[in-house]
């Protein structure tokens, strides 16, 4: 509501004769224009403060893009990535399917709910991340210890968004599909879930974003390898321009992954938001 | 959940948890779950450590500083951005970004920038907690109803009036709701930094127990956590609650 | 008896008229045209009712009166100032109410005198003769929560007062309130008209509720909005509610705007 009045202030303002006071205000009012200034603000930033320098280890943008490319013309990043992305994309496939199953099975059974809960509203406001060490010790450092960490952090909020979903199905399509004798089955398929997956999915998101994390987390804690390996063996090196472009690189890649995501549910799964 | 028309209370269902691994644990599935009962016995091992006592006071002195910062900063930096259609472009795609970033990766750079101490792990936790504080308190100044906006408007309320009698208390249940995130955030934020960071606080003490194999010493310490993590948790939606009505009376 | 006059849109500032709306356009942005040069006086110390159709800009209008949106084309003017934002001068009744959840009836009725820097000993004395004028003596330390939506008006009302303006600007006060409940507080109304001696300016869509309370009555057409009548009202105020409402003025103004009206209907 607010909102409308914020562009009704910004629009009317364009309305203005034509000055070039007018015709800067409305240039600024466009979306991406601001966006742009924005994200050439903070790297013109990092630019000064590395040339100050602010810190000895604290390199300029342009000495870190320039050696991102390096890195991705000798191919050293490209396969790091890879390596970061398999146990990744493992753990959040078998969470994606586990734990939406989980999550709408407590949503549906009161039973299943009652038992499962409140253990995971107890993980998901546990730091489990410190469970990193534990897993280490018990599994080794191979992929299981990876694909394992990844699942733990990505788990409990793909499940407790998927519950949520369930049990905020609106009421009066239940019972409207109800009044029209659809089946349990029915009902489940063509109504509920339909109705929850918007939530299931902004839980799905929320789980890849913490699955990074834990991918991430693992590469730096375990006998390095991946994109963990280039951060934490440059850093060893005070090769910080390299240190420093694998960061920007993974967290690009991981506003990458969750965009394509968020594309494949509204392709797949939301056909109300096609066309908009 | 009602079981031969008794009602159990809700939590009840983690004892049915525990004493699965307690079994799992006897059963010595994995090594991973050694029983539950010689893990509660380690508490008592845990507690007599002078290294745990320093480890939880360290990591509650950077846990308070951290989030304190996060919301002094994080709350009027949302709301701004609620209210200006400016900040909001320059700023929202940057808070969109870290709030889902894998901020692991960042806390190399704090490391290399700020040393191996205290400062580091307050800057993870102002890291992991302030991106959400900021959209919440920005969701919250957008819903704030256009009447009351007018109302103050129409008795001659300043900008600055506006800010603090108006957008500030009813954007509240959203502002609540951000911070509790954002001390969820800060805690895994803590233990977070003091993993990568294992010099210091309890990252000293991961240290020792897994490289002298202690596993359960280990998860009696993680025990702990977990529980104060879970009582900040729950302690927040309290606070959430008590201020719920504010939402409700919105049209 | 009502005197239906004629279209009076460009009839010259007369005396007593504190508020003058010359000529008053409004364009939303997309190009919806809410109101197409409006002219309107407002007399002192009386109560003018703005009916018309729902959507018609009515409520456009007494916003720009406030100074709370900008009028594309035209001026308001009290007493012979341009309006170029909210001020002291005027206060505002909101058709939601528009009280702050999170403070009591006392904070809210004290609420505009509060953003002025009156000490707070002061005007919580006003608010609370206020409070009790409004009939809500008792319930000074209740939250809007606790009260109904009559009782959460009265709120608005109070607040609306205290601020010791001289034209107070209700909007459609009484449509979020039951029907009984509405009967009671147009009474009161007219009770609370009779003793500050203010300007109201009062947005409605119900015909019974216009000729009960007001003094005149500018009828707007559908949008883009002009006035297509002044209606002066002439119903004796000293009756009891009863007999107002059975009044054969009462009934024939009733009667001869709703004939009026309909033509605008589709």
């Amino acid at each position: 509501m607010a909102l409308r009045a914020d562009r009704i202030a910004t629009s009317m303002a364009g309305a203005e004769p034509a000055g070039l006071l007018s015709r800067l205000k409305l240039w600024a009012s466009h979306p991406y224009t601001l966006r742009f200034v924005s994200i050439l603000a903070v790297l013109a930033g990092w630019e000064v403060a590395g040339r100050i320098p602010v810190s000895p280890s604290f390199p300029t943008f342009l000495n870190t893009a320039a050696a991102t490319f390096g890195m991705v013309l000798d191919g050293s990043l490209p396969t790091g990535l890879a390596i970061t992305l398999v146990p990744l994309l493992i753990g959040f496939l078998i969470c994606a399917l586990l734990g939406v199953a989980i999550g709408v099975a407590m949503g549906l059974a009161p039973r299943i709910e009652w038992l499962g809960v409140p253990l995971f509203i107890v993980l998901q406001a546990a730091p489990l991340a410190a469970l990193v060490p534990l897993i280490i010790m018990a599994y080794g450092i191979g992929l299981t210890t990876k694909v394992l960490i990844v699942c733990v952090m990505a788990m409990p909020v793909i499940v407790l968004n998927s519950f949520k979903a369930v049990r905020n199905a609106p009421l009066s399509l239940i019972e409207m599909g109800r009044a029209f004798l659809g089946n349990r089955r029915q009902l489940i398929f063509q109504v509920i879930l339909p109705a929850a997956a918007p939530v299931i999915f902004a839980g799905l998101r929320l789980g890849l974003a913490s699955g990074f994390v834990g991918a991430v987390l693992a590469e730096l804690l375990v006998t390095p390898t991946g994109v963990g390996d280039i951060i934490t063996y440059n850093q060893s090196i005070a090769e910080y321009p390299k240190m420093y472009g694998a960061i920007a690189v993974v967290i690009a890649v991981s506003v990458v992954f969750i965009e394509a995501l968020e594309r494949i549910e509204l392709r797949y799964f939301r056909p109300e938001k096609r066309g908009q | 959940m009602q079981i031969f028309g008794t009602r159990v209370p809700a939590m009840a269902s983690l004892l049915i948890w525990a004493a699965l691994w307690e079994l799992v644990g006897r059963m010595e599935v994995s090594i991973l779950f050694p029983p539950l009962t010689t893990i509660v016995g380690r508490l008592g091992e845990l507690f007599a450590t002078e290294s745990f006592w320093n480890a939880l006071s360290l990591t509650a002195r950077s846990y308070l500083t951290g989030t304190a910062i996060a919301i002094c900063a994080g709350v009027p930096i949302g709301v701004v951005m609620g209210r200006s259609q400016i900040f909001d472009r320059l700023l929202l795609p940057w808070v969109n970004t870290f709030t889902s970033a894998p901020l692991t990766a960042i806390v190399p750079v704090i490391m290399a920038l700020f040393g191996f101490g205290e400062t580091t792990i307050v800057l993870t936790v102002v890291l992991f907690a302030i991106w959400i504080i900021i959209l919440d308190a920005r969701a919250g100044a957008r819903s704030v109803s256009t009447s009351l906006v007018e109302m103050a408007a129409a008795f001659g309320a300043t900008r600055w009036q506006s800010f603090t009698k108006i957008y500030l208390w009813a954007a509240l249940p959203e502002i609540l709701t951000g911070i509790r995130l954002g001390l969820i955030r800060a805690v895994k934020g803590v233990i977070i930094g003091q993993l990568l960071v294992s010099v210091v606080g309890f990252g000293e003490l991961f240290e020792v127990y897994s490289s002298n194999f202690l596993m359960e010493h280990m998860w009696a310490l993680l025990l702990v956590l977990f529980a104060l993590a879970f009582v900040i948790d729950e302690a927040m939606s309290y606070l959430e609650r008590r201020a719920e009505y504010f939402a409700a009376s919105r049209n | 008896m009502a005197t239906p006059a004629p279209i009076s849109a460009s009839s010259p500032s007369t005396s007593g008229a504190i508020v003058e709306v010359r000529s008053v356009s409004k364009v939303y942005p997309g190009g919806v045209e809410a109101l197409n040069g409006i002219s309107l006086d407002f007399p002192e110390g009386q109560l003018t009712s703005l009916l018309g159709p729902s959507g018609c800009g009515k409520t456009t209008l007494l916003k720009i009166i406030a100074g709370l949106i900008p009028a594309t084309s035209g001026e308001v003017r009290i007493k012979g100032r341009k309006v170029t934002g909210p001020g002291p001068d005027r206060s505002f009744v909101f058709q939601d109410f528009a009280l702050m959840p999170w403070a009591t009836v006392l904070r809210n009725a004290a609420f505009g005198l509060e953003l002025r820097g009156v000490p707070r000993s002061e005007r919580e004395a006003i608010a609370e003769s206020y409070i009790a004028q409004v009939g809500l003596k008792g319930f000074e330390h209740k939250f809007p929560h606790e009260l109904s939506g009559g009782m959460r008006q009265r709120v608005g009302l109070a607040r609306a007062l205290a601020v010791k303006a001289e034209v107070i600007l209700m909007d459609e006060p009484f449509s979020a309130v039951d029907e009984q409940t509405r009967r009671k507080f147009q009474e009161d109304l007219l009770e609370l008209i009779a003793r500050e001696r203010k300007t109201f300016l009062f947005v409605t869509h119900s015909i019974e509720e216009a000729v009960y309370v007001s003094n005149r009555i500018a009828l707007l057409s559908k949008r883009p909005s002009r006035v297509s009548q002044i209606i002066e009202v002439d119903v004796p105020r000293n009756a009891t509610p009863d007999a107002i409402r059975r009044h054969p003025a009462y009934l024939d103004t009733v009667e001869s705007i709703w004939a009026g009206l309909k033509q605008y209907l589709d």
